[in-house]
């Protein structure tokens, strides 16, 4: 398993830099995957995508749909590129704590 | 190691951790502009320092398994006894009885004439790189069962000048090689004796999985082991899947002005889909639209919400007879308790060849519940004169990619044209199509595997072809300003198809968007006021 | 050499010949029905075959009736056979030396066959003329079968070598083979050559072996010849030339199987289902002693 030093902590992460005991994740977490993809500052709007994203995961055991997550967050997709560099499934779950998503997806 | 150096098939026990290939970006084959090199061409992700320090890294600079090197010279050992064990149990009848007259007549007769060479996409867009040659893999594989699995044979493969020494860097090297291969079976195809290398190729997946535990994680893991737990390899699990439909339900309803209503777990009904559930998360205009499609033509339908009804998928089929027969069976369980009289299968060209062929003879007696593609349930709905369509709202360049587990493998070929021809006033093949077709890079599995970098290996080589006979296909308008539609009938010809547009920007430099083909119909609905496709709008 | 060494070597070889081929055929024809693996085009099926479509393109199949027809399945292999039509449409290069040296194998037979009928006509008394006609047939037609295969055996050895698509997956035993052949039709030039009559002395060789005339005999090159190519005929079924019959499997058991499920082959596959599993595999779960149908049932994955 790799392992990545993020915001003081030794995370265990996938080949891809996703965490994988998602219960270690905080914010400074999500503010320092931000920083290695050149998001210095997250905003109110990174955190509504964030925070919803999570939540989400943690009661579904899932990411949601893109589609939700558009309409909950009222982010159109382009929005979403611009937030997150690398685009909701790839940047957004990463920072968010939560397992990339496989299978089919 | 040297690129010109011819490569020998004892190669691959070489006990050094050099690789056998390195694949250049500009010595695949040429790509029509923007993808040429004047374009800039993007390139192949490097494993990091810290991946190379702790993965097997051998065979071609790609990692599709991330393969922990092993601790110690014990460690290697014991799994190179264990394949050894699994070369001598797929020759048995107990053991391997669903797969040996196969098996056996593949091993026992090719004359290496090679003419299956020329018919293998990766091969060929790889600038012929030897490794990936079809026979290159399988005469391996053939010369250490006739090696270590036949009596006699290790006298014999010294006689024969066909000695392979089975050691850990021939295992861990074929367990990569095993993973860049379609399964397209085209080479199988081409072969003038009927030798099936695809077939041999999946013996060897099937062999690691069964005997050693070892299969890709999306494979296995995360995936046939998640599906049966928890209903799907993507982790949706059934009062999430309900959950998304309603929200689904809502929103076209609300954004197409006509009543959307998913059922579920409706007894007797006569159809049970079986969609895949990627399609409900990733391309839920597919599922929406088989349910707009059903209701217009007065079907009584239903989806199931049990453990693993609403999820179609059956990775099985890409490495693990045994995880194959267990979601095949729970699937027409499922189907058989609900009372449906028949499973239409969705766009998922492996659940096609699952369900239709593999494990037809697996799911005998009361499990033998009738099983459709959607492509013939469609095609007779299209023609019953029960729907009114408008074939000028689908006024735009079409073409069609053919699933090869649904068309090379079960010869379903024209229903999807004949719908095509009649609701597309602009379909076009590409060239070649139907039977012979190009897989899209994705089939065998691949399309759900994403460890390390192998989504480079999927975009640059394995899609290659697809992507080339795609932007010939449009040639007539390669530019962005015309869109331009990619039917690809299947979920993982069209998560495969997403790597690439991303790999490639596609839609930006082509304007070329891909999806189903539900979706073509349903826009093509005379009394649909509003269009269906959205071109990538959300 | 003559007398009984011939009828004794001849008959044993072809004897060996025999029943290993017919083992090699049973043991195919005895395995067990395995899971479907067809692949398009289908040749039986009825005017789809043209485009490579199946009856899973009938809506509701399972309650049509199929149409098979066998003249496409009869076609093609027409076209295999007699013009390596696959070889030529896919893999040109090889063509010429693949078609030549089976021509060459043909031809040969069919010489063999003209021997034989005019050992026939010799213990019949036919009348000279006709017995001429045949044995001019039968030597030309065995030159030509030399000459041929001797370029397809050659042309392939060289082809094998110099080649970089083949070098590396030649093995000595795929040399060995097309040596072996080489030597079967090069000998037979040189018997041909070195003969007064060899149309005349094949066939009295043929009759005497037939009729098990101690006074057989063939000597020089002729009996090199016979005797290269009878330890042919014995090596033959341990190789993988024995496609000449198994190609039949490949296609029709494999490739274009596509029967469904009926009543025998329930039966069969209620027996195979009952077997037990060894693999190691930990989701297979063997060491409980699971049979397939048990771990279909029970270790279902669930938990």
């Amino acid at each position: 398993m790799a392992k990545m030093e993020l915001a003081g902590m030794m995370l265990e992460v996938d080949e891809h830099g996703f965490m994988q005991e998602t219960d270690r994740w905080n914010q400074d977490v999500a503010r320092a995957y931000g920083a290695l993809e050149g998001v210095n500052e997250l905003t109110e709007e990174h955190w509504a995508a964030l925070n919803y994203l999570r939540s989400y995961y943690l009661e579904n055991g899932i990411c949601p749909m893109i589609r939700r997550l558009i309409k909950e967050t009222g982010f159109p997709l382009k929005k979403l590129y611009d937030l997150f560099p690398e685009g909701p499934a790839n940047s957004a779950c990463k920072w968010a704590g939560v397992p990339k998503s496989t299978g089919c997806v | 190691m040297a690129k010109n150096k011819p490569l020998k098939l004892t190669d691959i026990s070489r006990e050094v951790e050099d690789r056998l290939a390195d694949i250049d970006i500009e010595e695949l084959i040429p790509l029509p502009p923007p993808y040429d090199k004047n374009g800039g061409l993007p390139g192949i992700t490097q494993l990091s320092d810290d991946q190379k320090q702790r993965l097997v890294n051998n065979l071609d600079g790609f990692s599709a398994l991330a393969l922990p090197k092993p601790k110690n010279k014990e460690e290697e050992d014991k799994y190179v006894r264990q394949f050894e064990a699994g070369l001598k149990k797929l020759l048995r009848k107990g053991d391997n009885w669903t797969f040996l007259q196969p098996l056996l007549l593949s091993l026992e007769h090719c004359v290496r004439c090679q003419t299956c060479s020329e018919a293998c996409p990766v091969y060929i867009a790889s600038g012929r790189q030897e490794i990936y040659r079809p026979t290159y893999r399988a005469e391996i594989f053939r010369r250490l069962i006739n090696k270590y699995a036949k009596p006699g044979g290790k006298w014999l493969a010294k006689l024969k000048g066909a000695d392979i020494e089975l050691n850990w860097a021939t295992i861990s090297r074929l367990f990569e090689l095993a993973y860049r291969c379609n399964l397209c079976r085209r080479c199988s195809q081409h072969c003038p004796i009927g030798v099936d290398n695809g077939l041999i190729t999946r013996e060897l997946r099937k062999l690691f999985s069964q005997e050693l535990g070892w299969a890709p994680k999306e494979l296995h893991e995360k995936g046939t082991v998640l599906q049966l737990q928890v209903g799907s390899p993507t982790g949706l699990r059934p009062n999430v899947a309900k959950d998304n439909l309603e929200f689904l339900d809502e929103d076209f309803t609300e954004s197409l002005g006509i009543k959307v209503e998913t059922v579920w777990d409706k007894k007797d009904a006569d159809v049970l889909l079986l969609h895949s559930a990627g399609d409900i998360l990733s391309f839920p205009e597919s599922v929406i639209g088989f349910a707009i499609i059903c209701d217009a033509a007065g079907i009584s339908w239903t989806l199931s919400s049990e453990i693993p009804g609403y999820e179609g998928v059956n990775y099985g089929v890409f490495y693990d007879d045994v995880q194959l027969a267990r979601v095949a069976t729970r699937h027409v369980q499922i189907a058989r308790k609900l009372g449906v009289k028949k499973i239409v299968m969705g766009e998922c060209g492996h659940e096609h060849k699952a369900l239709a062929t593999v494990a037809d003879r697996l799911l005998i007696g009361d499990l033998n519940i009738p099983r459709e593609s959607f492509m013939t349930f469609f095609e007779n709905i299209v023609f019953s004169g029960k729907i009114k369509f408008d074939p000028t709202k689908n006024d735009f360049p079409v073409t069609l990619h053919d699933p090869c587990n649904v068309v090379r493998n079960l010869g379903i070929v024209e229903p999807q044209r004949r719908i095509l021809r009649y609701l597309c006033p602009q379909f076009r093949e590409m060239t070649p199509h139907g039977v012979d077709n190009y897989c899209c890079g994705g089939g065998g599995g691949l399309a759900v595997m994403s460890d390390v970098n192998i989504n480079d290996f999927k975009a640059a080589v394995a899609g290659r072809m697809k992507f080339k006979q795609i932007l010939e296909a449009f040639s007539d308008h390669p530019g962005p300003e015309v869109k331009k539609y990619l039917c690809a009938p299947c979920l993982n010809c069209k998560l495969q198809l997403r790597v690439i547009w991303d790999y490639y920007g596609v839609q930006e430099k082509s304007g070329i968007y891909f999806g189903g083909l539900a979706e073509l119909i349903v826009n093509a609905m005379a009394d649909l006021k509003k269009p269906f496709i959205n071109w990538g709008e959300m | 050499m003559t007398g009984f060494f011939w009828h004794f070597f001849i008959y044993i070889i072809l004897f060996l010949f025999l029943v290993i081929m017919a083992y090699r055929i049973l043991s195919i024809l005895r395995m067990p029905v395995h899971l479907r693996w067809e692949l398009a085009p289908v040749l039986h099926d009825k005017e789809r075959y043209r485009y490579g479509g199946s009856y899973l393109e009938e809506y509701e199949w399972w309650g049509k009736e199929r149409h098979k027809s066998y003249l496409p399945v009869i076609a093609y292999m027409a076209g295999e056979i007699l013009l390596m039509k696959g070889v030529w449409k896919n893999n040109r290069s090889l063509w010429p030396f693949s078609f030549t040296l089976h021509y060459g194998i043909y031809l040969v037979i069919i010489s063999v066959i003209l021997h034989f009928i005019n050992a026939m006509f010799i213990v019949s008394g036919t009348p000279a003329a006709v017995m001429d006609v045949f044995r001019g047939i039968a030597a030309v037609i065995g030159i030509v079968g030399y000459i041929i295969g001797s370029i397809g055996a050659v042309g392939l050895m060289f082809k094998r070598y110099l080649d970089r698509n083949y070098r590396a997956y030649s093995s000595f035993s795929a040399y060995f083979k097309l040596i072996f052949l080489a030597a079967i039709f090069i000998s037979g030039i040189i018997a041909w050559v070195s003969s007064v009559n060899y149309a005349t002395e094949m066939s009295v060789f043929t009759r005497d072996l037939f009729t098990l005339d101690s006074g057989i005999t063939a000597t020089g090159a002729l009996a090199a010849h016979i005797i290269i190519t009878s330890v042919f005929v014995l090596y033959l079924p341990f190789t993988d030339m024995v496609h000449f019959i198994t190609k039949f499997f490949t296609y029709h058991s494999v490739r274009w199987d596509d029967e469904p499920q009926d009543e025998k082959m329930v039966k069969k596959l209620r027996d195979l289902i009952a077997q037990p599993l060894t693999w190691s595999g930990p989701h297979v779960k063997s060491d409980r002693g699971n049979s397939w149908g048990d771990m279909v049932q029970k270790e279902n994955g669930k938990e």
